[in-house]
């Protein structure tokens, strides 16, 4: 953890996932940890220092990893496993077949997104809440914060199936507390005004690092005529259904942004509940990966793909 | 003992050719060229019910899975009739519905690996009993098989026995290496597995001899017996043939096979085992038996 100028604490939800694993382990010891050769990028090398013999390293082989994960599951314990979300696409097939074998899976992708940055498109995974949707009963998670990853990651371990966890690389402020309920299916409604005086509404409904880009520009819209209100969707499946509608009666203009291509994410997901609930909409916009990515800086590719919070306000003041 | 064997082998390759051929699909000849190596494992006292796993990686043996569980009187003989059927548990490939399987396989080379997270789970429980892995030869082509195998000779799981029914003849031909068996041996030991031969996998006098070699074996590597196979044995018109993969024989086909089978049947009636005494009472019991099947098939087809 450190702390920037603003006295903010910050902390990569990778990082938080490790010390949740060691947290876990404690309360469990059914927990086992693999990984595949990426252990000090995902922290699961926290696991690994405190329980080295629930700790397996799987080396660069991530569709053997993901078979011999269910093989300790059906021996009664609760893998997590992790890797690059990019090189879970992998063992697509792996996972595909897990759920023929009522699988009880704890999936950990980290380096999602553009975010990033600097390693370029090989190692940037833009697919995967779209694969992991895919599977029938799964639940993906996207926190964007340390807390709720460490909560997230809890739930992973106390209820059976097949979860996934998207996990992102750069430091990101902690923003939640004790103060914050996290579940299955739960969202986190972000509002800065509660008054009625504003015409000029817009939601934006997101998860994980393009939440902060949201905010952002939550505040700097404070002080204008355009009430912004924030959505972290940070259960990508399922959705929160409940508040998700409730908002969409209240406020018509929508804005879903992500760090992902357009296919099978949460802009996707999002559009389909509202269709299957006949809310009309004045507007809907889906910021997304829409290009291929290259090599750069986090915010340098976040403004490329305009999902950044310049992005968003610009994408709000085309409602208005 | 092998009489007795060798005449469960005839009931379960009987099992296999009907439910198939009632099916009218799925897939004999991959099942017939492991029988031999998965009846001395069920029936000679090599496979512990309570501790050990077996899993079929080659999921299309599917029918000799579920024959071998018929002829343990585990599931009755009647249902293998509902092969592949909507609503049966005793689906194409398997999967957990069946209730002696805790895996789905079918997507090939997987069920190697999650055997291999078995054995390294049962280790870790401290756990005495094998995992016990059944692969098809056209299956060493997968990725992951190799994956699992770096893996396994790196933790070193002696709990761990691959049996590798090498019959030759993959969906559309001969597999790369064929019937070399050789050279599945140096490339597992080039990864510091401890290997077995078999040279004729329907011996079952060799195939015992080398399960008990490997189960003695007191080496701390995982092991690997690797079988040179018939695919469709016992069947004269299927052995070694192309173009029977994934094929069921037809009524008339069945008929054939099945009387050829019988002229095959040792004569000798037994009666140490209580489960083989149930299934082989006496000769005129047994042609009741195909009598039956066959008038069951008739009603079926028309």
């Amino acid at each position: 953890m450190k702390k920037n100028s603003n006295q903010k604490i910050y902390q990569a939800t990778r990082e938080a996932y490790g010390e949740a694993l060691v947290e876990i382990g404690k309360r469990n010891e059914k927990i086992v940890v693999l990984d595949a050769e990426t252990s000090n990028s995902t922290y699961a090398q926290n696991f690994k220092q405190v329980f080295p013999d629930r700790f397996f390293e799987m080396f660069i082989a991530e569709q053997n990893m993901v078979s011999v994960a269910l093989g300790f599951d059906k021996m009664g314990f609760i893998p997590f496993l992790s890797t690059f979300s990019a090189f879970l696409t992998r063992a697509f097939d792996q996972i595909r077949m897990a759920q023929y074998s009522n699988a009880n899976l704890k999936i950990a992708g980290s380096h999602a997104g553009v975010s990033i940055g600097a390693d370029g498109s090989s190692q940037m995974g833009l697919e995967d809440l779209s694969m992991m949707r895919s599977i029938l009963k799964s639940v993906v998670f996207y926190p964007s914060d340390s807390y709720s990853t460490k909560k997230l990651a809890k739930i992973m371990a106390e209820n059976y199936g097949i979860f996934y966890l998207r996990l992102t690389r750069e430091k990101t402020p902690i923003i939640y507390n004790e103060g914050f309920y996290f579940e299955i299916g739960g969202s986190i409604v972000h509002r800065l005004n509660f008054t009625q005086k504003f015409k000029k509404k817009a939601l934006v409904i997101t998860a994980g690092i393009t939440l902060f880009e949201a905010l952002k520009a939550q505040e700097e819209l404070i002080d204008s005529d355009i009430d912004l209100v924030v959505l972290d969707c940070y259960s990508v499946k399922p959705l929160d259904e409940k508040t998700i509608v409730s908002l969409v009666k209240e406020i018509k203009n929508v804005i879903v942004v992500e760090d992902h291509y357009p296919y099978g994410g949460l802009g996707e997901a999002v559009s389909f509940l509202l269709l299957k609930n006949k809310l009309n909409l004045e507007n809907f916009s889906h910021l997304c990966v829409s290009k291929i990515p290259m090599s750069g800086k986090p915010e340098e590719l976040l403004a490329y793909m305009g999902i950044d919070k310049k992005s968003i306000i610009d994408q709000v003041r085309k409602f208005f | 003992m092998s009489e007795n064997l060798k005449n469960i082998c005839q009931k379960i390759r009987k099992l296999i050719l009907t439910s198939t051929t009632m099916a009218q699909s799925g897939h004999p000849t991959s099942s017939l060229s492991a029988v031999e190596l998965m009846t001395v494992l069920f029936f000679s006292g090599f496979f512990n019910e309570k501790n050990d796993e077996v899993i079929f990686s080659k999921g299309h043996a599917a029918p000799l899975l579920y024959a071998l569980y018929a002829v343990l009187g585990k599931i009755d003989e009647k249902k293998l009739e509902t092969l592949r059927q909507f609503g049966s548990v005793l689906e194409g490939h398997p999967t957990p519905r069946f209730p002696y399987v805790k895996v789905a396989t079918g997507s090939l080379g997987q069920g190697f690996s999650i055997g291999l997270g078995m054995a390294l789970g049962k280790r870790l429980l401290k756990n005495k009993g094998r995992v016990f892995v059944l692969l098809g030869d056209s299956e060493i082509s997968e990725g992951q098989v190799w994956e699992a195998v770096q893996l396994a000779s790196y933790y070193k799981t002696e709990n761990l026995i691959a049996i590798v029914d090498i019959n030759r003849l993959g969906q559309r031909g001969q597999t790369m290496l064929g019937w070399d068996v050789l050279s599945y041996q140096k490339r597992f030991e080039s990864f510091s597995w401890k290997t077995f031969l078999v040279f004729d996998g329907h011996n079952l006098d060799e195939i015992k001899k080398v399960y008990q070699e490997a189960l003695l074996s007191i080496e701390k590597k995982p092991k690997v017996i690797l079988a040179k196979t018939i695919k469709g044995k016992g069947v004269s018109f299927l052995e070694d043939k192309d173009g029977w993969h994934g094929k069921a024989l037809s009524k008339d086909e069945l008929e054939k096979a099945l009387e050829e089978l019988e002229q095959n049947q040792d004569d000798k009636i037994f009666e140490k085992d209580s489960v083989e005494k149930k299934l082989f009472t006496d000769q005129s019991q047994k042609n009741l038996e195909i009598k039956n099947l066959l008038v069951r098939l008739k009603s079926y087809f028309n």
